[in-house]
């Protein structure tokens, strides 16, 4: 049973998925069992392959989507035996900036991989991003930018969770085609990925 | 998945035109035959002999050796459950043979081919799926000269399933080679039905047909061995500069070879064409990169399907003499053209510096230039499913929406197409996202490093452990 769900997330089967776990709940077995042994391995798979150059972005997303499926039903009940997500993540596209695909795809898979990512979309201000960090108390809070013009709204981000108190509670991550590993440094970040499965291994790296 | 009708670089005049002048050559200049049996035969069928001794040939005789000649020629894979019908319009790509020199994967330098390097450039081009049949490459310095030919079909037997084209330069480097390929095929019978190589057979330019070159394809039509008589009627070399002289010549030899196939071995299998390439006007090199190899193969296509037999050319090699941008454009322009006319043999992919040497960097680089231009000369299917009405429908909705399937490639469409719809090119094709301040290392770095995972793999025997022990142990030393 727990086979054939990992099986099924693999395959990107989102309604096997669901089918299969609510069989696993109906047997008896812990949604933690279901999360710890089905669900986040297959998503670690999913992962390694994309990294290995086995699996593509699209195959990647519905295994996310399927994944989602599954925890739709286990959320509530997770919640009910006290069970934590991996972690709390803040998300979003910088200001002046648009682009969402990146950020959706690292929003997906950071979701399949056990996180509760809180996604605020697109064009997020400085003082969007303070709010949601004292509303969910995140320990990531990831931003994305397209644009030359626009990645120099992520240090303003940092400054004014800075003012805020808020910088130490909260690690920053960022990526988007033009930022790299020098530019994370130069601002003051705590990490930087460049591409969806490694901001997972990031985000899992520092919480 | 169904491909683009071919393209055709002579018109049907030109193919009449070029088929009548080789009929004349045929007629009038004839073919210098010494070989007694085969002179008889052909006068019997009626050829005539000129004053110098030459045979010459009628028209009629040329249009019975075209009928009786199958127009699907059976090949398989070595395992007899793959079949590559050789035919006009079906493609396949292989490498070459016969280079002396190999680049050294260590050093970088240009050194003799060896055994070994048969081995391992055998050994790639079958981990290759592209690749649809094998030839052996390399001419090893480290086996004795009468043995070679043997050796390599040995070492292309012991590790590689794929269909061979074996080359010779005399009857025994044929009879060896088949005596292997039955002890493969189980028994006479058994390959005769189900083919697995074909030879490579050329008689020299022009016109001269050789006793041991008759014996040979005489050898090939008793043994069930489909043929060919590929002459190197090059441009301004072994055949007149222009590409329509060069086409008559190559198109009148080949049809030579066929009149002899067919008339001691009616319905053996044959396959029509010639080395048309160009000659320097410098140097005197056979230019396997030049323009006029990819189109002579496209033209080839044209006069095989105008004769209804498969036929020959050469793709994907190059006359640079390293892995460089000149090697990348002219093997991807005979690459091209050879699939886009329909040519069914294209040779010698891989071969650098005109056919004498090769580099394992650059078959595995040829590979994926046949996977690309495959991928390009497909049809459109403008089936519903393909043309994706309603997934455009759902994305437009959903992005607006901010919930389902809000980009592209979250929509399960692109799951279930994108392997059928886009060309997945290999890892060592660039196509990340730049990253200036990161340093790229170069294509031939990326693909030595393909080529040192492929090899260092533990070496494969293709063969049932018997088999391969009877071989290793008989014929060669």
């Amino acid at each position: 049973m727990i086979e054939s769900i990992r099986e099924a997330v693999l395959a990107g089967d989102r309604q096997k998925v669901v089918q299969e776990t609510e069989a696993a709940l109906a047997a008896g077995r812990e949604p933690k069992e279901i999360l710890d042994l089905a669900l986040t391995p297959a998503m670690d798979v999913v992962g390694e392959e994309y990294e290995r150059g086995d699996r593509y972005v699209p195959e990647m997303l519905i295994s996310a989507e399927a994944m989602k499926g599954a925890m739709a039903t286990l959320k509530p009940l997770l919640a009910d035996a006290g069970v934590e997500p991996r972690g709390r993540i803040v998300i979003g596209t910088v200001e002046g900036d648009l682009h969402d695909i990146g950020k959706d795809l690292v929003t997906m898979m950071l979701e399949g991989a056990g996180f509760e990512v809180t996604n605020l979309g697109v064009e997020v201000t400085a003082d969007a991003f303070v709010q949601a960090v004292r509303d969910v108390s995140p320990h990531i809070v990831a931003m994305s930018a397209l644009l030359t013009t626009t990645m120099t709204n992520m240090p303003s981000v940092i400054e004014a969770l800075s003012n805020e108190g808020l910088r130490d509670s909260v690690k920053v991550i960022i990526g988007g085609a033009p930022v790299t590993q020098e530019f994370a440094d130069e601002i003051g970040a705590d990490g930087y990925a460049p591409d969806a499965a490694s901001a997972v291994k990031l985000a899992v790296s520092l919480v | 998945m169904t491909r683009l009708a071919p393209i055709a670089v002579l018109t049907e005049d030109d193919v009449k035109r070029i088929h009548s002048a080789a009929l004349h050559l045929l007629a009038q200049t004839g073919i210098h035959l010494p070989h007694p049996e085969a002179k008889r035969l052909l006068l019997e069928g009626g050829a005539s002999e000129d004053a110098d001794g030459r045979v010459l040939l009628s028209q009629g005789m040329v249009e019975d050796a075209v009928a009786r000649a199958p127009s699907t020629v059976p090949w398989f894979d070595q395992t007899g459950t793959k079949e590559v019908p050789l035919r006009i319009d079906s493609t396949y790509f292989g490498p070459g043979s016969d280079s002396l020199y190999v680049v050294d994967r260590e050093s970088g330098e240009t050194r003799r081919a060896k055994l070994q390097d048969v081995v391992d450039n055998v050994r790639i081009v079958e981990g290759l799926p592209e690749y649809d049949f094998v030839m052996s490459m390399g001419l090893p310095e480290d086996v004795a000269a009468s043995r070679i030919y043997p050796a390599v079909f040995r070492e292309m037997l012991l590790h590689s399933t794929k269909p061979i084209i074996a080359t010779s330069t005399c009857l025994a480097d044929l009879e060896t080679p088949y005596e292997m390929a039955l002890l493969v095929a189980g028994s006479a019978d058994a390959f005769r039905e189900k083919p697995f190589f074909i030879t490579y057979i050329e008689p020299e330019s022009p016109f001269r047909f050789e006793e041991d070159i008759v014996d040979r394809i005489w050898y090939c039509g008793e043994k069930g061995i489909p043929t060919m008589g590929v002459t190197s009627s090059n441009l301004g070399g072994g055949g007149p500069v222009t590409i329509e002289g060069g086409l008559a010549q190559g198109t009148a030899e080949s049809l030579a070879a066929l009149v002899l196939l067919q008339t001691k071995y009616p319905g053996a299998g044959f396959v029509f064409g010639a080395n048309t390439w160009a000659t320097d006007m410098r140097s005197s090199i056979v230019c396997y990169g030049s323009p006029e190899c990819a189109m002579t193969t496209a033209a080839y296509a044209d006069l095989g399907r105008f004769y209804d037999l498969p036929s020959w050319g050469g793709a994907g090699c190059t006359d640079a003499h390293r892995l460089d941008a000149q090697a990348g454009e002219e093997a991807f322009q005979s690459i091209l053209i050879a699939h886009q006319s329909g040519a069914t043999l294209a040779h010698d992919v891989g071969f650098l510096a005109y056919g004498s040497l090769y580099d394992a960097r650059f078959v595995v680089l040829t590979h994926e230039m046949i996977g690309r231009v495959r991928r390009m000369w497909r049809q459109i299917e403008t089936t519903e499913e393909r043309l994706a009405v309603r997934p455009i429908d759902d994305v437009a909705r959903a992005s607006i929406r901010g919930e389902g399937p809000t980009i592209y490639l979250k929509h399960p469409h692109t799951a279930a197409h994108f392997r059928d719809s886009l060309y997945l090119p290999p890892r060592y094709i660039e196509r990340r996202s730049l990253a200036p301040s990161q340093p790229t290392e170069s294509l031939l770095d990326r693909l030595a490093v393909e080529v040192e995972e492929r090899l260092s793999e533990p070496e494969r025997i293709t063969l049932p452990d018997r088999i391969a022990r009877q071989l290793q142990g008989a014929f060669v030393e």
